[in-house]
């Protein structure tokens, strides 16, 4: 590295930078970093986008953020809406909001709240989804998952029907798999909990597998 | 080159892993993205993995893994980060480059010994060296070879890429292409050899431990 110190950068107002390696990263208002950034601390109220890869330690969003390339960061947390075009991996994330992956999203602990967009894969450790809007996954996968609609959401529904909260995915893996208002193809686990509102083509389990009444499953196999 | 398929269904219960474990080696990047293999069969779309690589890569995991961290297991696991070094004698002795590669190919320095092979010197002469003996290039070719994975590959940074040989009208020409790449040629090009870097390194760090 050219800088062994890493400054920190404070932005206010509407600004750009060219990117680089600092420390915190503190940013109110709206700014555009025009290259790579590689920070300590990203603490974002207002609007950031950064026309690169974002390497965080640790990221706290409140507002919006968008991310050219990839986003590597340990700790992401905040409120808003959070883009990324490239690939997302992050060990712990809980964000309030949308996120939208157009490449794959590898996360350790993740608790999410909100709509969650991932053209790719979305793996985690241990997942928790809380439906608010409209999902979609390539496909889903991680140890223990579980997809939930959020109470809310019915009421939401009454006001703007276009766009209830469900979950849209191609393949679904993991060994404890809890899912609520979800239509897949293939679910694949352990231990299988399909919920209200779900529509799955086929069901594989090694253990048991539990359906609510108000579910939709087409082949139920044992493995 | 057909090579032996494992589901992962098939994988998981083979070798008594969880899916929770799978997805935290692949993130931790203990399993190259490139084993994934996305395939369709009648019950929707399944993941399979190359069957050898996959089974060895998982057993050294499992057998390292209470040791190390696994951020020290994937500085471990990469395939082009080594600070392996042979010399000249231990690499004929141990039969892992052909006598006449060396020779061709080696630093006076290193001939007589004075000077060991790094890794990346290995990589070439062993990737090189597997092309002659299979007899898909000449001795000539073979420095060629050398020469473009000396100048190019290092701009890879360690990132998945493939040579490709090829032959038209009797001309032949090496490149380096980044994996996976879906390259198109025309009718008169034959694509003699294909190699993945990546899996040579991987063969090469196995005959080396």
């Amino acid at each position: 590295m050219v800088n062994p110190k890493r400054p920190a950068l404070k932005m206010v107002g509407t600004s750009s930078s060219n990117g680089g390696v600092f420390g915190q990263v503190k940013v109110t208002g709206e700014c555009e970093f025009r290259g790579d950034v590689d920070c300590s601390k990203l603490a974002c109220t207002g609007s950031v986008v950064i026309r690169g890869a974002l390497t965080a330690a640790a990221v706290k969003l409140t507002g919006t953020c968008g991310v050219e390339s990839n986003l590597a960061s340990g700790e992401i947390g905040g409120t808003g809406e959070l883009k990324v075009k490239g690939n997302l991996r992050g060990e712990k994330v809980k964000l309030y909001g949308q996120l939208a992956v157009d490449g794959d999203a590898e996360l350790g602990e993740a608790a999410l709240r909100g709509a969650i967009v991932c053209g790719g894969l979305l793996s985690a450790e241990r997942l928790e989804l809380g439906l608010y809007g409209p999902s979609s996954v390539g496909e889903l996968g991680g140890g223990k998952l579980r997809v939930r609609r959020s109470r809310m959401s019915a009421l939401k529904n009454l006001v703007s029907p276009a766009g209830a909260a469900s979950l849209k995915a191609g393949t679904i893996e993991g060994d404890q798999v809890e899912l609520q208002y979800t239509e897949a193809d293939v679910v694949r686990g352990g231990d299988v909990v399909i919920g209200p509102g779900c529509t799955i083509g086929r069901v594989e389990y090694r253990r048991e597998l539990r359906v609510d009444s108000r579910a939709k499953v087409g082949q139920r196999v044992r493995i | 080159m057909e090579r032996e398929l494992i589901s992962k269904k098939d994988l998981l219960e083979l070798m008594g892993i969880s899916y929770g474990q799978l997805y935290r080696w692949k993130r931790k990047q203990l399993i190259p993205e490139e084993w994934f293999i996305r395939k369709s069969t009648f019950t929707g779309q399944e993941t399979f993995f190359p069957k050898d690589m996959i089974l060895a890569r998982i057993d050294r995991i499992m057998n390292m893994k209470e040791d190390l961290s696994l951020d020290e297991l994937a500085d471990k696991l990469s395939p082009f980060q080594t600070d392996l070094s042979l010399s000249k004698r231990e690499l004929i002795e141990r039969n892992i480059v052909s006598e006449v590669s060396i020779n061709r190919h080696s630093s006076p320095a290193q001939l007589n010994g004075e000077e060991a092979y790094s890794f990346a010197q290995l990589l070439f002469l062993y990737a090189t060296d597997q092309l002659l003996s299979d007899g898909e290039i000449s001795l000539e070719e073979s420095g060629l070879l050398m020469e473009t994975l000396r100048d190019h590959f290092p701009r890879y940074e360690g990132k998945p890429c493939e040579v490709l040989f090829m032959r038209k009208m009797g001309v032949s020409m090496f490149a380096l292409a980044a994996a996976p790449s879906a390259l198109h040629f025309d009718a008169g090009v034959k694509i003699v050899a294909r190699l993945q870097m990546a899996e040579i390194a991987e063969q090469l760090r196995s005959k080396l431990n």
